[in-house]
């Protein structure tokens, strides 16, 4: 087993003695990295004061800053980016094509045009940059500001994008970042740190990231570091299981910002059925959304319902649009969706027993792990629809498409729905069950970090938001003179 | 005698075939006993390959006509989902029709012209199932929110209960083992009739260790409904999954309620209901106790605060099995249970709903398997059955050699690691070290982040917000 050595990261400077030794994700490498109890005196920014170098910058600055580090994250330049990625391919659920596409596009993120929107659409960028007045109808003249926090970021692993997010976020909100490593992507937030150590080792913006790795719930640590004195916000992607570790440490003082864990799903009206070109469109367009960046985002679509009916007719064209849609999977391109990694055991099992139900499903696929559909007769998921995973897709017959409904919960993320028009009909209805965005049929894994997220707005809520308030005897009846 | 006719004596008629003596079943030399249980495989493959349509698909799609390999067993076992393969409506819509043809395609005995047509309730189709057919279908508890069903048949039962006192004799030391005409009282922890396995075993200690329906004394004295064990484990899932419309409740159900509450309420005194009219009375007598651990747990507990210590007379038994099981077990719990009841040893045992028998823990912490239980342990990810020799670690599978009827080869939710080389016990069957896990227990444990949902995940996070919520 190949072994990577990694560092923390705190405020501009590298850590990297008192190395100990984790276990990697599915065994092919293991990961060394500074003791987390020798960085417990380091890594809270203590004073809460010291985030007043950051509000020295102007607004532009920090954007100047951003996509000067945007460019030096250069795949094809930048040493650290490079190693990271090729250590990455040891960590990481994504395959090696997929995981290269998304190393040399992170970058993007940083670009102007990106990182201004990211702070003018959720907030608005004269709130960040300045006090804001308004006049109130009792008289009274208030100034509003959205100011940083000192917050800790656990952030999910499954793409480099995350990390590079939240990035952008910490910076445009004035605030101090701690991010917790993710096990299954421990490198590229390091690379990130060590390139802005790199051209700016003594600007407020590097000097208020740090990056260092625990195992999520190693408490004599984590109680020490999880304190209203060290922090003031948790941003905690996805995993319960690191989830239910943070919730014992909410209280008040600190703040808990869960973007939980999510599953996607697709309704696709009868429209689709209107001609074979129109059906080979929405195959195409639904084999994006389930196997785009191999399944591995909650973004990714795998429950599809499709409102062909649930008659035998139904089904036959569904088994149709099935073939369809595999034959689709199977075309994407290799940076985009390839034949995953690691196949989970029993998923596979639970296809190979649905093979010996021909009455009541149709597996497309799935004989040598390179991903599956299948095609449920009777209108209702698979039992097991909650582990979909490794590009396999469940079609589920429904007469129309508000049926689809039954199938949306909490947990439910994004809906692909074609047609287009369907979107307007369903739009009202479906966020009630617990649908949190929808989108054009095919764009389901792509996304803009501006807009809402998990039915939050987790860069409105990072901000604190401060208010100053004036108020003259002369027009607000003052409380001391009443009688 | 062949080897063949050898072996089918061995899996057909246990007993007999080792002369009622659990040494020999236990001390075969592992060449021999390879030898004999791939040829029962062979034996059970032939007989049942073309009987059960779901095995005929699978042989048939493997393009597999005899099974002369342990890896032949392997590609020909069941995943253990196999048994709630059916679409999830069958049972939400009481559409028992539709779920005896499903069950109809696992088992030989033909089950498709029984008039379930009218059943409602799960109750009810098993009461026909029972009643109408050789068939005593046993379900599973539903921890993971659906039931899988198990088509075990009468005289499969028999066989299995013809067994108990041979090997649970075994087990024991020499001069604790009762003679053939001594009984138990058997306190047994659970309700007193049900279709789940659990229950459906509890015929074996009530016939062959307590003998008589007056020295068999459950902790519920009330059967337990498969219907409300269903609904429970519906919740659990709606819970889990973050379903947030309310389940529909068949109206049979409701109209159930009463008796339901009954049962709640005398669940919430039983403990106290089996001290005072069941445990009063068997001071210094011979009993055999069994349950689950946190139930043997609280008996203890509720004893030793009542100031009962050795309760029982010697050459008592307490036997447990199915661990934790989520429940919180106190350090030296199984001290305060041998100290309460007055016995030796705790016997520990390692089963579950898809085997017949039960394994027994040695003396040297060793799960010893059954003869007629052929381990196939394979690799977690590819589901390669790993080398028979030395020590190996991977997902449990086994294949019940008892089961004549439907297909006894199945693949286990569980890691276990086994030894192949004699145990220090000096027994030579093959045995299984105590630190058996589910696998879908490991999955978290590895500080993952994603962003996709995992639906164990979701269930240890509600279990763990409830318990800390109170």
């Amino acid at each position: 087993m190949a072994t990577i050595t990694g560092a923390a990261f705190i405020r501009g400077e590298i850590y990297s003695d008192s190395l100990v030794t984790f276990g990697g994700r599915g065994g092919d490498a293991s990961f060394l990295a500074p003791d987390p109890m020798s960085l417990l005196d380091h890594l809270p920014l203590r004073d809460p004061g010291a985030l007043r170098d950051l509000y020295e910058l102007k607004f532009d600055d920090i954007v100047d800053y951003l996509v000067e580090l945007g460019e030096g994250l250069d795949l094809s330049k930048n040493e650290f980016v490079q190693e990271a990625l090729e250590h990455s391919y040891l960590m990481t659920d994504m395959t090696p094509p997929l995981l290269h596409r998304q190393y040399s596009e992170f970058r993007h993120i940083f670009r102007r045009e990106f990182v201004r929107q990211m702070a003018d659409v959720p907030i608005g960028i004269p709130l960040l940059e300045d006090w804001q007045e308004v006049q109130l109808s009792d008289g009274r003249l208030a100034s509003i500001r959205a100011m940083g926090a000192r917050s800790l970021h656990i952030v999910a692993g499954n793409s480099p994008f995350v990390t590079a997010i939240t990035i952008v976020r910490n910076a445009i909100t004035r605030s101090d970042a701690i991010i917790k490593l993710p096990s299954n992507d421990p490198l590229t937030a390091l690379a990130i740190a060590r390139t802005m150590a790199d051209f700016a080792p003594d600007h407020p913006l590097t000097k208020h990231l740090s990056v260092a790795y625990w195992k999520g719930g190693t408490e004599e640590f984590e109680q020490r570091l999880y304190l209203p004195s060290n922090l003031e916000k948790i941003v905690a992607w996805g995993g319960f299981a690191s989830l239910k570790h943070v919730t014992r440490y909410i209280h008040p003082g600190l703040e808990l910002i869960s973007l939980d864990p999510k599953r996607s799903a697709t309704v696709i009206g009868q429209e689709a059925f209107a001609s074979e070109a129109s059906m080979r469109e929405v195959a195409r367009r639904a084999a994006s959304d389930m196997g785009s960046l191999n399944q591995l985002g909650c973004t990714a679509a795998r429950v599809i319902y499709v409102a062909c009916g649930t008659g035998i007719e139904g089904v036959v064209k569904l088994n149709h649009l099935g073939e369809m849609i595999y034959e689709a999977l199977l075309g994407l391109p290799g940076s985009i969706s390839s034949k995953p990694k690691r196949f989970d055991p029993e998923l596979r099992d639970n296809i190979r027993v649905l093979k010996s139900f021909e009455d009541y499903y149709t597996v497309i696929g799935g004989e040598e792990d390179e991903g599956a559909v299948i095609v449920s007769h009777a209108g209702e998921p698979v039992d097991f629809h909650t582990s979909l995973a490794g590009r396999v897709a469940n079609l589920v017959p429904i007469d129309k498409p508000l049926d689809a409904l039954r199938g949306m919960s909490a947990y439910t993320q994004t809906i692909g729905i074609y047609p287009e028009a369907l979107k307007s009909e369903l739009r009202d209805i479906l966020p009630l069950y617990g649908a949190q965005r929808m989108v054009s049929l095919g764009y389901a894994n792509t996304g803009n970090s501006s807009l809402p997220q998990d039915a939050i707005e987790p860069t409105r809520r990072m901000c604190k938001w401060i208010v100053d308030e004036s108020c003259d005897p002369a027009r607000i009846p003052a409380p001391w003179l009443e009688n | 005698m062949s080897i063949h006719e050898d072996a089918l004596k061995m899996c057909n008629n246990p007993k007999e075939y080792f002369n009622n003596d659990g040494y020999n079943a236990h001390h075969m030399p592992l060449e021999e006993l390879h030898a004999m249980q791939l040829a029962g495989a062979q034996a059970r493959f032939s007989a049942l390959r073309d009987q059960i349509p779901v095995l005929q698909s699978v042989a048939d799609n493997l393009g597999i006509d005899k099974v002369d390999s342990f890896e032949a067993i392997g590609l020909l076992l069941f995943p253990h989902t196999m048994y709630k393969s059916y679409p999830s409506s069958f049972l939400e819509k009481s559409r028992f029709t539709d779920l005896t043809k499903w069950l109809d395609r696992l088992t030989a005995v033909s089950i498709s012209s029984l008039p379930v047509g009218d059943c409602e309730t799960i109750d009810e189709w098993l009461d026909v199932l029972d009643d109408e057919s050789q068939l005593r279908v046993l379900h599973s508890s539903g921890t993971s929110g659906t039931m899988s069903f198990l088509p075990r048949t009468k005289r499969e039962y028999e066989t299995f209960f013809g067994l108990t006192r041979m090997c649970l004799l075994e087990a024991l030391k020499e001069e604790l083992r009762p003679g053939d005409n001594d009984f138990f009282h058997v306190i047994s922890l659970g309700f007193s009739t049900g279709r789940s396995g659990a229950l459906r075993a509890q015929q074996a200690f009530r016939e062959q260790l307590a003998g008589s329906d007056d020295r068999y004394h459950p902790l519920h004295d009330v059967p337990m409904s498969s219907d409300v064990m269903y609904m429970a484990a519906r919740l659990r899932r709606a819970e889990a999954r973050g379903e947030i419309d309310s389940l529909v409740v068949n109206p049979k159900i409701r109209a159930r309620r009463q008796e339901f509450e009954e049962t709640q309420r005398s669940l919430a005194q039983s403990i106290r209901r089996l001290f005072d009219e069941v445990i009063a009375g068997l001071i210094d007598q011979r009993v055999f106790m069994v349950g689950m651990w946190s139930q043997l747990q609280a008996v203890a507990g509720e004893g030793l605060a009542r100031g009962i210590t050795e309760a029982f007379a010697p050459g008592s038994i307490v036997q447990g099995g199915g661990g934790a099981k989520g429940a919180v077990m106190e350090d030296g719990w199984e001290d305060d249970v041998k100290r309460f009841a007055g016995v030796q040893r705790f016997m520990n045992t390692y089963g579950m709903s898809e085997l017949m028998s039960v394994n027994y823990l040695c003396e040297d912490d060793r799960f010893h398997l059954q003869p007629w239980i052929v381990p196939m342990i394979l690799d977690p990810d590819s589901s390669k059955p790993l080398p028979r020799a030395g020590v190996q670690t991977g997902r449990a599978g086994f294949m019940d050699l008892l089961a004549q009827t439907y297909w006894g080869g199945f693949i286990s939710g569980d890691e276990v690691t086994i030894d192949w080389l004699p145990c220090r016990c000096g027994r030579t069957s093959p045995n299984l070290k105590n630190d058996i896990r589910r696998f879908s227990d490991k999955q978290g444990g590895d500080d993952k982040i994603n962003c996709a949902a995992a639906d164990e995940a979701h269930g240890a996070a509600i279990n763990f917000l409830a318990s800390d919520l109170g």
